[in-house]
């Protein structure tokens, strides 16, 4: 290429004029003038297709905008453009949760990627957030990723998918060293309040990357003191703020915004590296989201089964290996969504009395439950999405919605491609009612529908908000009903109990969870959480106090995540970047 | 997307079937097939280190669950195949089909003459019947690439449109009017005006370089305020470290100067060499890359006139454009000057500068 182009610099101002310049670039095309060569359509169409995918417009132009799956909105585009043009591409998004920080950094890598500046791209996220992460790149902008854990080398060469990981995998060995090893084009942090400080593992491995591009995303860049956000926007532009010393001289060290000494010339410097939009700003409203709880009263055989199972559990639990605990805490799981999803796994261990005791449970009253609620919602027009953990569970909702005559499709994540499409499309069009396990629905367009029933309580909060997220986002138009089925008596009522009272969990902003429970330690698991409690315990009441307990412990990381929020909205001028 | 994912597909297909490749033609008709099927000849195989038959797709879908490879913008293969069909370029000629309606009679375009071509002191009076003819016109396509500070590149194409005999510019605007007349497959019976190539080709480089220049102005103002900010900060930055250290060494025990010194020079070397970086960073450049040289035929009548002025009478040729409904502009007959107005003298034709 380098052979058939004329180079200028502004220096050089004479070589424009020199038609020697000319031969080397020219010289082919004028030989084929010369000749009488008649102009080649299909030749000429081949150029035009060539200079689409060759050529790189100004960041002013997004040459990834014809290829997404989805339309950003303006002010996410702008914020990528933002990032590129005025920020160089190291940046603070610090948009609110829910505006689209995740769609603005991929908007920047996507761009960065296509114009080839960006072979080696590297997403750090809390594990919560990988597979989110994965989908969205995915879906909306056709860019491959692969998950990068332990044992982890780079495959090297232009063709290198983006590289995610989670915060907590990458701060370790070996993967923290493969990774720090290496000279990346683009690292993005998600949730980076988690490594403003330099002292933790993560703060430590950010520092110890090497990348010529660096977003970093966070709904709350400061969340103790006002040294975080130095620490973020070090981490972006080394020296932008001064040194520590400098900058304490000048704006103070407080906890908070409160008492920040010149707060108007600290806000100028952060708006250079920094974006934030918040929703008064953007005017994105999603529709109300109303949830409702059904608890159902489980029939007799029912309860026995499930106490039986418990008890078992909790018996067998107790200081048994992590494999074995994995296959109890899923038995557990298992017998708050149905007896049917129950018996195979009590066969496999070898717990043939209460498999025997599961297979004459019948279907349980919660189904029963769910297959009147959904004859209402038919015969109210609306489309349902079913939610449930388990394959077993689907299958027997399936059985029990075909014997009650209503047109239900099911939806997993072992189906082929074109049979997902299809069980999307038959849903849209004629079916009523779409089982869905966890993993399907995921990018997929479902906001025609409006209702949705979790027949079966994930223990993992994210993996709620995950589903909600499914209908509850941008596009839906009416108000989402959420209806949550639990058995009187089970570990799943309780959950339900402690994230209702404590997070008021279905009326948090998606994505606001994540930074609550990120709060609590930097590996909190909700989930292990709640099983240590039940295996713990020694009975019922024990199992509440010790459930109240990790509600308070979310209800005050709810309180810092506000805080975090209002010293951010003082410190953060409202608005677009400095120019 | 989809139709974006399928012309990627389709361009690889299209350009490895220039190259000797079988494929199913989904790819190239922008199909709603998943993936296309493509079978390589050996040497195509040997230089892109692929297997003789492979299927290809832009979803990464159908890549992960089908197999299939997987070409998206940014891909090696892609980006070796488009940079390959730009160094190739596309050059011909190409005929321009005549208008329909009848040419403009005699009296009509010596009405536009005088209208659009007035000339000091003179009179064009037409001496002759307008002849068809062919005027060569060629169109220079070059992808500009503009860099105003490392991280800030970008690339542009532009096209200049040029009378190939003269090099003088038709303008954008007739140059979109000929992109989108019908072309025949050879010419008709008329007079071909002769071109020169080369000069034609050097005006209309210096043409579109001059157009780069002075967007390279206006987007190096930008740079160079980044360039100033950049490097106040970092000034302000080392002027706070040597001041501390300068403090420290005041403070020091004499066993302890020669290190604050050192540090001192440390520190400012280190500083010269940022600030060399940065000046580096930002220092602006722009490159011109042409992949395309077409001559367009384009029907023209060639007006005989004469310009009068009282009994002396000037000869000159005048080019009627169909397409534009415009006659050409032109240069100074005694100097070659592009676009002055016209004089008649006592003595000779010519513009203002030449009969001064």
């Amino acid at each position: 290429m380098s052979t058939a182009t004329a180079i200028h610099e502004e220096a050089q101002s004479e070589e424009a004029q020199s038609p020697d310049g000319l031969s080397g670039a020219y010289e082919h095309l004028l030989e084929r003038l010369e000749a009488g060569q008649a102009v080649n359509p299909g030749a000429s169409r081949l150029v035009d297709d060539a200079l689409e995918l060759w050529s790189r417009p100004g960041f002013d132009t997004f040459v990834s905008l014809p290829r997404l799956g989805f339309e950003p909105f303006p002010y996410q585009l702008a914020a990528a453009g933002a990032a590129l043009r005025h920020m160089q591409g190291r940046a603070v998004l610090a948009d609110e949760v829910g505006l689209g920080k995740t769609i603005e950094a991929a908007l920047v890598a996507s761009e960065l990627r296509l114009r080839g500046l960006a072979p080696r791209i590297l997403v750090l996220a809390p594990a919560g957030l990988v597979a989110q992460w994965r989908e969205e790149l995915d879906r909306k902008f056709a860019l491959p990723s692969v998950e990068a854990r332990a044992g982890w080398r780079s495959a090297g060469g232009p063709e290198e998918p983006i590289v995610l990981a989670s915060l907590a995998a990458a701060r370790r060995p070996p993967l923290r060293d493969a990774l720090a090893g290496l000279s990346w084009d683009l690292v993005v942090v998600d949730e980076a309040h988690r490594v403003s400080n330099p002292r933790t593992a993560s703060g430590r491995l950010v520092r110890a990357l090497r990348s010529r591009h660096l977003l970093l995303l966070t709904a709350t860049p400061v969340e103790n003191r006002l040294s975080d956000l130095f620490h973020l926007v070090s981490l972006v532009r080394p020296g932008h703020l001064g040194t520590p010393a400098q900058f304490r001289a000048c704006h103070g060290a407080g906890a908070s915004a409160e008492g920040v000494r010149n707060l108007a010339g600290l806000r100028t410097r952060l708006a250079q590296v920094m974006i934030r939009h918040r929703r008064s700003e953007v005017a994105l409203m999603l529709p109300r989201r109303i949830a409702q709880t059904r608890t159902v009263a489980p029939a007799r055989c029912e309860a026995e089964l499930y106490h039986a199972v418990s008890e078992r559990v909790r018996a067998e639990g107790r200081g048994a290996l992590p494999q074995r605990m994995l296959a109890l805490r899923t038995v557990q799981r298992l017998a708050g969504s149905s007896p049917a999803a129950l018996v195979p796994t009590l066969e496999k261990l070898r717990w043939s009395d209460l498999a025997a005791q599961a297979a004459g449970a019948g279907a349980g009253e919660k189904a029963r439950t769910l297959v009147e609620l959904l004859a209402r919602h038919r015969a109210a027009g609306d489309k349902v999405v079913v939610f449930t953990a388990f394959r077993h569970t689907l299958e027997a909702l399936a059985a029990l919605a075909a014997e009650a005559g209503i047109p239900a499709v099911a939806y997993h994540g072992s189906l082929a491609r074109r049979d997902k499409e299809a069980a999307i499309a038959a849903f849209a069009a004629d079916a009523d009612v779409l089982l869905t396990t966890e993993a399907a629905g995921e990018g997929r367009n479902l906001q025609f529908c409006s209702v949705m029933v979790n027949f079966d309580l994930p223990w993992n909060p994210m993996r709620i908000e995950q589903r909600l997220g499914r209908i509850h986002r941008i596009g839906q138009e009416r108000e989402v009903l959420v209806t949550n089925l639990v058995a009187r008596g089970t570990i799943e009522e309780r959950i339900l109990g402690v994230l209702q009272a404590k997070l008021n969990l279905f009326e948090l902003v998606v994505g606001e969870l994540d930074m609550i429970l990120g709060r609590i330690e930097e590996d909190f698991d909700f989930e292990s959480s709640v099983f240590d409690a039940h295996l713990a315990s020694v009975d019922d009441a024990d199992f509440l106090a010790r459930l109240d307990a990790l509600g308070d412990e979310l209800a005050a990381a709810r309180t810092v995540h506000l805080a975090g929020r209002a010293d951010t909205d003082a410190l953060v001028a409202e608005g677009g970047p400095a120019k | 997307m989809r139709a974006v994912a399928d012309r990627t597909v389709g361009f690889w297909l299209r350009w490895a079937e220039g190259h000797g490749a079988l494929t199913d033609g989904a790819g190239g008709k922008g199909g709603t097939g998943d993936a296309s099927m493509v079978v390589l000849p050996p040497p195509l195989q040997a230089d892109l280190d692929l297997p003789e038959a492979l299927s290809v797709t832009a979803d990464p879908e159908v890549a992960r669950e089908d197999g299939a490879l997987l070409l998206i913008p940014g891909h090696p293969l892609l980006d070796r195949a488009a940079g390959q069909v730009l160094d190739d370029g596309d050059a011909g000629i190409a005929h321009l089909a005549w208008p329909a309606s009848l040419p403009p009679s005699a009296a009509c375009l010596e009405a536009k003459a005088r209208d659009q071509l007035g000339v000091d002191h003179g009179r064009i009076d037409v001496a002759g019947e307008p002849l068809p003819a062919y005027l060569p016109v060629l169109r220079l396509g070059v992808l500009v690439s503009f860099a105003v500070s490392l991280e800030e590149r970008f690339q542009e194409r532009q096209e200049a449109w040029v009378d190939a005999r003269t090099g003088l510019s038709v303008g954008d605007a007739a140059g979109a009017r000929f992109a989108s007349t019908p072309w025949v497959p050879g010419p008709g019976p008329a007079r071909r005006l002769g071109p020169d190539l080369e000069a034609a080709v050097r005006a209309a480089h210096a043409l579109l370089d001059a157009r780069a220049r002075r967007r390279m102005e206006v987007v190096a103002r930008h740079g160079a305020s980044a360039r100033e900010a950049e490097l106040a900060r970092a000034e302000a930055y080392y002027a706070a470290t040597l001041d501390s250290v300068t403090r420290r060494k005041a403070a020091a025990a004499p066993e302890r100067q020669a290190l604050y010194e050192e540090q001192a020079r440390a520190t400012e070397v280190e500083r010269d060499r940022r600030v060399a970086e940065i000046h580096e960073k930002f220092r602006p450049r722009h490159e011109l890359r042409p992949f395309r040289a077409h001559i367009l035929e384009v029907p023209a009548l060639v007006l005989p006139v004469a310009v009068r002025r009282g009994e002396r009478r000037y000869p000159f040729e005048l080019t009627w454009l169909p397409a534009t409904r415009r006659f050409l502009a032109v240069s100074c007959p005694a100097c070659g000057d592009p676009g002055a107005p016209l004089v008649a003298g006592r003595r000779q034709l010519g513009c203002r500068a030449c009969l001064a």
